[in-house]
């Protein structure tokens, strides 16, 4: 096994009285694609938001590179290089597209070179180019998705933590942004993905773990994962 | 990922031009140089009315403050609603330390731009850190605007609370006094002029972009590494800076200082009333918005002399048009072209 990049130990959180997250540990490997997949509700975005400092836990702790980070603000941690995505799609409406790139150029300790030339590219990438000059805000949802893609990347992050990176983009897309994923992983990446599209997650990840209940029920191989019968039924209707 | 571009040299050019006047094009550079010089020569070069001048001195004051609330307002999206508190205070430092010590206004004005810097930074830390932001902000620099206003209602034997300070005139630039209009109309277009270069400046900055990413999205900001408090906290300091030199100015220019003349929560409205009108997330919009809002306030107020407030009815209700049909300002309605965008750097 590598080195672990993220270490999650005993980490709870309620809400109100409702335990959301009753104790998680979880180890995710450096440079290896990780999913992280349950039912809505399961706590999967909450223990995203306590990783990159949205949320604080009510106890436990999270290590990064072999430092407890809890407590650290969002942006400290953007800028050793945790960065993620969120399920409601977040980028800057006002500003062009391009500009929505160039804002975040001399934010990260990882990157180097031309923060310019390397947005261009990315709009390239996300086939976005003819709309660089365009509002944010008059992107379609789809579209949307793939500027906050290009966004985190503009970093060159460290640990990349994407929710649900695969809603609502068209399938041709999607193929192509999964090959980009993995060609980051193995530029040294490490990712981390919760997704309900459990056919693509098993495809890309190296390790799954199935939140359930606010407990880590299950934590293995994409094979071992998607022969669990409760997974099974859980995700592809028992089939 | 392919290491090239598909982006032409020209294309990438433009793309990533940073937004100013160099995106122009030669009508609008010699238009906007044109009506700069006619604002130069414009209390010298006729023999204009004394009236004319004064309007022409309010004018510039308005689009000076306006042009700074954009700042706060417009760029990082932070309603303050107490912006008249730094106008106050930058009139009080300075008149207090020239009635009590003896000291120049000029120095003084630099001891209130400190100053206010100070409160802006005492107030402004706690509002930004504990995360007070949309309505809660707003009020939280209403509370400031009236703080300030009734302790310097409260101190009157240092103030001259509701009395007022009529301030000693001795003539001499050194005191910030001068025997004719025009030179106070010079002094103010030197602060606007400053003001609306750093504005814009600071929209072509780093600082600047970042406050416009806060202002669209602070968890997305944040989770691109940017400061939200620092943004924040820049734009709240820098707009009460300039406020600050403009309170100064304003008290030296009137010669009587009494809280509801510099520091009302009326002129707080009416600074936020010519930046929206003119287009708050513009470097422009300030000084758009006090050319149209100054003379008609000055027109109606001066065609109803007996019939006070309608003046103020009629004003409301050409505001309320302009924010239905045009709720950007002027200026917004020029955003939806790339290239206007880039010039007035929305």
């Amino acid at each position: 096994m590598t080195q672990p990049i993220i270490e999650i130990k005993g980490i709870k959180k309620s809400f109100g009285g409702i335990e959301v997250l009753k104790g998680i540990d979880l180890s995710l490997e450096q440079g290896k694609i990780s999913g992280i997949i349950g039912p809505n509700g399961a706590g999967k975005s909450t223990l995203f938001d306590i990783i990159s400092g949205y949320q604080k836990a009510d106890e436990g702790q999270v290590f990064f590179e072999g430092t407890n980070i809890i407590g650290k603000l969002p942006h400290i941690l953007a800028r050793k290089g945790v960065i993620r995505t969120f399920q409601l799609t977040r980028i800057f409406r006002n500003l062009t597209v391009a500009e929505n790139l160039l804002v975040f150029a001399g934010k990260s300790k990882n990157r180097t070179g031309n923060t310019k030339e390397r947005a261009l590219e990315l709009l390239d990438f996300v086939h976005l180019s003819g709309l660089a000059n365009a509002e944010a805000s008059t992107l379609s949802y789809g579209q949307s998705k793939l500027l906050e893609f290009a966004q985190v990347l503009m970093h060159s992050p460290k640990v990349l933590m994407l929710d649900e990176p695969f809603a609502g983009i068209n399938p041709g897309l999607i193929e192509q942004m999964a090959q980009h994923l993995k060609d980051l992983k193995s530029q040294g990446l490490s990712i981390i993905l919760i997704e309900h599209n459990l056919p693509m997650v098993a495809k890309l990840c190296d390790n799954i773990a199935v939140l359930s209940n606010g407990v880590v029920e299950l934590q293995g191989t994409p094979d071992v994962i998607v022969n669990n019968d409760r997974v099974k039924e859980a995700f592809l209707g028992g089939h | 990922m392919s290491n090239q571009s598909s982006f032409t040299d020209l294309e990438k050019k433009n793309l990533l031009k940073q937004p100013g006047i160099s995106s122009a094009g030669w009508v609008v550079k010699i238009a906007l140089a044109v009506i700069l010089l006619a604002i130069i020569a414009f209390p010298v070069a006729m023999e204009v009315r004394f009236y004319f001048v004064q309007v022409g001195i309010l004018m510039m004051f308005y689009a000076t403050l306006a042009t700074a609330w954009g700042i706060i307002g417009g760029y990082a999206g932070q309603h303050s609603i107490g912006q008249a508190a730094f106008v106050g205070i930058g009139a009080y430092t300075s008149t207090l330390l020239y009635m009590k010590m003896d000291i120049s206004p000029w120095i003084g004005l630099f001891a209130g731009m400190a100053l206010s810097a100070v409160i802006a930074f005492i107030v402004g830390y706690p509002l930004f850190r504990f995360g007070l932001k949309g309505d809660y902000f707003a009020l939280g620099t209403v509370a400031l605007g009236l703080i300030i206003y009734e302790l310097t209602m409260s101190f009157s034997t240092i103030t001259g609370g509701s009395q007022g300070i009529p301030l000693k005139y001795e003539e001499n630039p050194l005191n910030f006094q001068f025997p004719n209009r025009t030179v106070y109309y010079y002094i103010i277009l030197i602060i606007w002029l400053i003001t609306v270069v750093l504005s814009y400046k600071l929209r072509r900055s780093r600082l600047g972009f970042e406050m416009l990413a806060v202002r669209d999205d602070e968890v997305a900001a944040s989770r691109g590494g940017i400061s939200i408090l620092k943004a924040k906290m820049s734009a709240f300091v820098i707009a009460a800076i300039i406020s600050s030199a403009a309170g100064t100015f304003f008290a030296q220019f009137i010669l009587f200082l009494d809280p509801s003349t510099v520091m009302s929560l009326g002129i707080s409205v009416q600074i936020i009333l010519i930046s929206v009108l003119g287009g708050m997330n513009s470097y422009l919009g300030g000084t758009i918005g006090a050319i149209i809002l100054i003379p008609v306030s000055q027109l109606l107020s001066s065609t109803f002399t007996e019939r006070p407030g309608t003046d103020l009815a009629l004003y409301g209700v050409i505001l309320m048009a302009l924010m239905i049909f045009m709720p950007n300002g002027i200026l917004g309605l020029l955003r939806k072209s790339p290239k206007w965008r880039k010039v007035i750097g929305w």
